[in-house]
């Protein structure tokens, strides 16, 4: 186990030195890193092609759209441009979008943790010592296969999804006196999708899972010897290990909350769709308007999640700011001198 | 056999109705028009009547339909069909074996056509067809979804006036459907037309009245016999405790249309405007019945658990609710199988929702049903045929006998192996008294529980619908103002102090909607 | 495993032989040492698993169970689990209906093309990223993730349009096209997890391959991908799964609705599903009518759909989880 953080410490500190030599190596194997970029370019090839077709195409489509009022008529597109009204349409006179945003958003904000955090708590307990580790895997990781089809919808018809015994009205009256409405309808909201929520977490867990299989176990000998407790060894090894899970974790959350069909904001859309004063147009504009809050949701996750870096992380950091900017100095200072010995010629000719 | 023959007299009774009703309907619709247009419909309006009226007094069947029609088709005719060699799409939510089969006796009787029948599930169904029509795909033929919006303001749906009114059939159907211009959207053309009709009962258990000692109410009801019954038939000192009413359809729909003759949609809309003081009538009666005790647990619930003992439980299943807003097909669904009739002895009979004001003996008033609405693409090359296939999959005598041979032969079974009646079964558009009387035969003839079926299948006729089918807007006037508002009034609000605000609202969505798609 | 619990039968002797069980070992056992977990702990964990796991196994159970019982099972409120017979008519009905044995191939054809287009070209892509430097990789890998934010109705239509107009739509090249491109379903994630995996791989591996002579893509192919077992699997199975319960956009691109009934389009188990549902079971009609006499049927028929699958998963599983451990998508 030591090994492995030996290892690790090694590897930052072949990393600081090389970027150290970097400037010299770099003009050596000018010929070579260019044709490396080449072969990268190369194979992502197909992906970048696949995108300007699949993708760039229908997305300035539906930006056009979104500029427009559209009617799709059997004998073709009526399309007659509007400029930026649909969205100003959407932001100042539709009052139930905004509202609307900002339900989801806290609504987001509120079941990504949990979610994450049951997911970690379920993984954690599927790496301990326990009998019928398998089965329990087994049974654990279901959802992934269940879960994306039309199975969850026939069992929610039947009324098989439902928890018999959870009384949610109970709750929500507790919480009533102390906390503002928006947030008391958000909360009771959560525990009515309990199990909805259990069932989508299977690929958070199994994330979590592999990544705590990671961690020695060695780690853990070594903390316990020393005095430590369970709860210190979980703050200081396991949450330390797993934090790059925890980002993609909660980035996954997010999307996946953010695209779910039953997300008000995607029956929103819907809606506005085959509205006859709203139509195709406005909604690709709302669709467009949510596309840049759920990336702001993912950009503000991944702040949350990213900004404490550990020690090696900080001094690699300060070591590239400082490479960077001695590469910079000595980029000036050649370029001073260019423009001298430029100079110099023009004046001596 | 004597019910039955009840059954024909009130049936051709009601031909007769619809043969004035309607051939009025054109004269005061004509006389707008030009002179020559205004004589041609007086004329036409004679021979109907006068045949009707000959034939209830013979009182044969066999040549009721007919001879009507004979007589009409001397004045209205459509133009003939083509001869070439076409392919037809008929796009379509109904029931899959049942549309592969009638497009199949399609073809028998027009061998040049090939159709080409696409059933779809509810799930996502509109997005198809927005996909299909985007991509010049669009279905010759084709029902859609609830929302009416969509397919008006893309001019999806073709304008089908020209064969509409002049098809002689069309005089003898569901008269409501001409006579408040049902798929006209307030426009003089003919839009969209209804593909499947589920008239909605209000069922009461007759085992339910029996333990409590109460009798059945009159078959005339009015609407506050209606509340008072549920009142009477709630018994909370039982165990376990019997509950006068569940809900499936609600009584905000309800109301509006049973409050007066002039509202032909849901909301209180007469045509013109909303009325949502109606609205707020249903609304608060419903929710003081709930307040009060009077309408049962829903399944799912803690309360059911409670009254049960059982969690999922379906009021339909208890056999201690008297009476339920219920959908037509769950009738021949479930309740019409002896496991229900006999083993459970919940035995259920329908009711015409009632009216809240005075009508005679013999007359049918509106009541709310479900008309899921179909048209004909604005961009098919042969429109002429494609409204000929929409009809013989909606409301077409020939249509319908086809689908009453699929409909009685219970050999014939769906993906789930269950005989097609038994699949959502809609009842005929067509007042023609033969499938009308082979339609009958599918329900219960005994004599305990037929004088209820002969009395619904008489006054169920005259169907309101769901505004989100009938009134450009409506949708969105739901999806955006109306959410919440129920819930509010359950909770303790009154109804009456929405309704100003919601009637203008809903007024404006309206507008808007018929200003964005009709330029009006 | 074994070792273990012979150790622990050892202590449960030399406890029996010693019957002055002193309260330092009963506090123990239920509260646990450093070293071991204490009963109550334990207590509670299996407990967890336990109330979890069956919220887990649940709809499955409630499936199993209601797809065997028959008609007056169904009805008899007395019977809530266990059926009184073992009915096997509802699957022998529900397979007919589908059409099972044909159906199951084309619902192979249909998951399993992508599927291994998806492996290769996301496997190609991911070691791109994974392996090179080159400018513009950032904004690449930034578009990479905002395809997979952008909400799916920004692209459906404008999508669906193109692909009838390139002629695609109605055959399995509507699915194998974008797969192709790397732009198959959900293909984004595929390329991350190959991209974190491959980036694992010692360069100096590859470098030493590439010294010896072999090219860029001879070395992808010697080197990197034999490496790559467990993130071929993981992906393989994560695509398998998704195409195959995928039924809307299988419906309106691979059978295409517009020639559905025309002879040789293809269909999937996923996609005759939807066929026992009730045409009137969606939302706006859902009333009494969800409580469905053919119930049994209908678990049977979604049973049979899901079990190819289920029984794949069962095979896979262990491979599954432990390759899980190895692959990229835990990052470092």
């Amino acid at each position: 186990m030591t090994e492995v953080t030996i290892d690790k410490a090694e590897d930052k500190v072949n990393e600081i030195t090389e970027k150290k030599k970097r400037p010299r190596r770099k003009r050596r194997e000018g010929t070579l890193a260019r044709r490396e970029a080449i072969a990268g370019y190369l194979f992502v090839l197909p992906w970048v092609i696949g995108v300007i077709a699949f993708l760039i195409m229908p997305l300035s489509n539906s930006f056009q759209y979104a500029l427009a009022n559209i009617k799709m008529t059997p004998k073709g597109r009526i399309i007659s441009f509007v400029g930026y009204q649909n969205f100003t349409q959407i932001w100042f006179e539709d009052a139930s979008f905004p509202t609307t945003i900002w339900g989801y958003v806290l609504n987001t904000l509120l079941s990504v943790p949990v979610i994450v955090v049951f997911a970690l708590i379920i993984a954690m307990l599927l790496n301990d010592k326990i009998k019928l580790k398998g089965m329990f895997r087994l049974i654990f990781f279901l959802p992934v296969i269940v879960v994306s089809g039309p199975v969850m919808g026939m069992l929610a018809d039947q009324g098989a999804a439902t928890v018999p015994s959870m009384n949610v009205t109970l709750i929500t009256g507790l919480l009533e006196g102390v906390l503002p409405g928006s947030l008391v309808t958000a909360i009771s909201s959560l525990f009515e999708n309990m199990i909805m929520i259990l069932w989508y977490s299977g690929v958070q867990i199994l994330i979590f899972l592999s990544a705590l299989q990671k961690i020695d176990t060695t780690l853990y000998e070594a903390a316990k010897i020393d005095g430590g407790s369970g709860w210190e060894c979980f703050w200081k090894i396991t949450l330390p290990t797993i934090k790059p899970m925890l980002l993609l974790n909660a980035v996954y959350t997010v999307i996946f909350l953010s695209n779910n069909e039953q997300n008000s904001i995607i029956v929103m859309i819907q809606d506005a769709m085959f509205a006859a004063s709203q139509g195709y147009g406005y909604a690709s504009a709302m669709a467009w308007l949510y596309s840049v809050v759920v990336t702001l949701l993912v950009a503000v996750v991944a702040i949350v999640l990213m900004t404490r870096k550990d020690a090696y992380d900080r001094q690699v950091a300060k070591m590239k700011r400082k490479h960077r900017k001695d590469a910079r100095e000595v980029r000036k200072i050649r370029r001073r001198n260019r423009r001298n010995e430029g100079k110099i010629a023009s004046t001596t000719r | 056999m004597k019910s039955m023959k009840k059954t024909l007299c009130i049936l051709l009774t009601l031909i007769m109705c619809v043969g004035m009703f309607t051939s009025c309907g054109v004269y005061t619709e004509t006389n707008t028009g030009s002179d020559t247009e205004t004589t041609a419909a007086t004329s036409t309006s004679a021979p109907t009547e006068t045949a009707s009226t000959s034939d209830s007094t013979a009182g044969t069947e066999a040549t009721a339909a007919p001879e009507a029609t004979d007589a009409a088709t001397v004045e209205k005719s459509l133009p003939p069909m083509t001869t070439d060699e076409i392919t037809l799409t008929y796009l379509n939510f109904d029931q899959d074996e049942t549309t592969q089969y009638l497009a199949q006796k399609f073809m028998e009787k027009y061998p040049n056509i090939t159709v080409n029948a696409q059933y779809l599930s509810t799930s996502g169904y509109n997005d198809t067809l927005l996909n299909m029509t985007a991509s010049g795909q669009t279905p010759d033929a084709f029902m859609f979804l609830g929302n009416c919006d969509f397919v008006l303001s893309n001019q999806i749906v073709g304008d089908m006036t020209e064969y509409w009114e002049n098809d002689p059939e069309n005089d003898n159907i569901l008269p409501t459907i001409n006579e408040c211009k049902i798929g006209y959207y307030g426009t003089d053309s003919k839009w969209a037309t209804p593909i499947k009709f589920f008239p909605d009962a209000v069922y009461l258990d007759m085992t339910v009245f029996e333990n409590l000692n109460l009798d059945m109410p009159d078959m005339n009801w009015s609407w506050s016999d209606m509340i008072d019954t549920i009142k009477a038939a709630t018994d909370m000192n039982q165990s376990p405790a019997y509950y006068g009413l569940a809900c499936y359809h609600s009584m905000v729909t309800y109301y509006p249309i049973a409050s007066s003759p002039n509202v032909i949609g849901e909301f209180g809309w007469d045509g013109n405007s909303f009325n949502m003081d109606l609205w707020a009538v249903g609304l608060q009666t419903y929710a003081d019945l709930i307040n009060a005790n009077y309408v049962s647990p829903n399944r799912d619930s803690d309360e059911m658990e409670e009254w049960m003992g059982d969690f999922t439980l379906w009021q339909g299943d208890t056999g201690h609710v008297a009476m339920m807003f219920e959908a037509f097909w769950t009738y021949m669904n479930l309740w019409n199988e002896d496991s229900y009739v006999v083993d459970k002895n919940i035995k259920f009979v329908p009711y015409v929702i009632p009216a809240d004001y005075e009508v005679a003996e013999d007359e049918v008033w509106n009541s709310f049903g479900i008309l899921d609405m179909g048209g004909i693409s604005s961009g098919t090359e042969y429109p002429r045929e494609a409204y000929e296939l929409l009809k013989f999959m909606g409301w077409g005598v020939e249509g319908w006998n086809a689908r009453l041979e699929l409909y009685s032969d219970d050999s014939i079974v769906n993906a789930a192996g269950n005989p097609l009646r038994k699949d959502v079964m809609p009842a005929p558009i067509t007042l023609d008294a033969g499938v009308w009387s082979g339609f009958r035969q599918m329900y219960p003839m005994d004599d305990e529980r037929a004088p209820y079926w002969d009395y619904y299948f008489a006054h169920c006729t005259r169907p309101i619908t769901w505004g989100s089918n009938t009134i450009p807007g409506f949708d969105s006037f739901i999806a955006n103002a109306y959410t919440g508002v129920e819930q509010a009034v359950f909770d303790g609000a009154s109804a009456y102090d929405y309704a100003e605000e919601l009637t203008q609202k809903a007024n404006e969505y309206n507008s808007q909607a018929m200003s964005e798609i009709f330029g009006q | 495993m074994k070792g273990k619990s012979q150790a622990q039968l050892d202590r449960l002797k030399r406890y029996l032989s010693h019957p002055s069980v002193n309260k330092e070992k009963i506090r123990k056992f239920f509260l646990g040492s450093k070293e071991k977990n204490g009963f109550i702990k334990q207590l509670i964990v299996y407990g967890l698993l336990i109330c979890i796991g069956f919220v887990y196994l649940y709809p499955m159970l409630y499936m199993v169970s209601k797809s065997m019982m028959d008609l007056d099972d169904l009805l008899d409120t007395s019977i809530s689990w266990i059926p009184s017979t073992f009915n096997v008519s509802n699957f022998t009905q529900a397979a007919t209906a589908m059409n099972y044995v044909k159906t199951l191939f084309q619902s192979i054809l249909v998951a399993g093309l992508p599927t291994l287009l998806n492996v290769t070209v996301c496997s190609v892509i991911g070691y791109g990223f994974a392996r090179f430097e080159f400018r513009g990789k950032k904004i690449m890998m930034g578009l990479l993730i905002f395809s997979f934010i952008l909400p799916p109705q920004i692209t459906m239509m404008p999508t669906y349009v193109m692909f009838s107009d390139y002629g695609l739509v109605g055959t399995l090249k509507a699915f194998l096209i974008p797969s192709l491109f790397g732009q198959g379903l959900k293909c984004q994630i595929f390329i991350l997890i190959f991209y974190q995996f491959f980036r694992q791989v010692p360069k100096v591996l590859i470098e030493a391959a590439q010294i010896d002579g072999a090219g860029y893509f001879k070395s992808f192919l010697r080197i990197a991908l034999p490496s790559a077992a467990p993130a071929i699997l993981t992906v393989f199975l994560f695509s398998l799964v998704w195409y195959w319960n995928e039924s809307y956009l299988t419906e309106l691109y691979v059978t295409g609705i517009a020639n559905k009934t025309q002879m040789g389009s293809l269909s999937t188990l996923v996609v005759q599903l939807k066929n026992f549902a009730t045409s009137y079971s969606s939302a706006q009609y859902t009333g009494g009518v969800t409580q469905n006499n053919n119930e049994s049927i209908q678990m049977a028929a979604t049973l049979l759909s899901i079990l190819p699958v289920l029984i794949m998963y069962f095979i896979l599983q262990r491979n599954f989880v432990e390759s899980i451990d190895r692959t990229g998508i835990t990052g470092e």
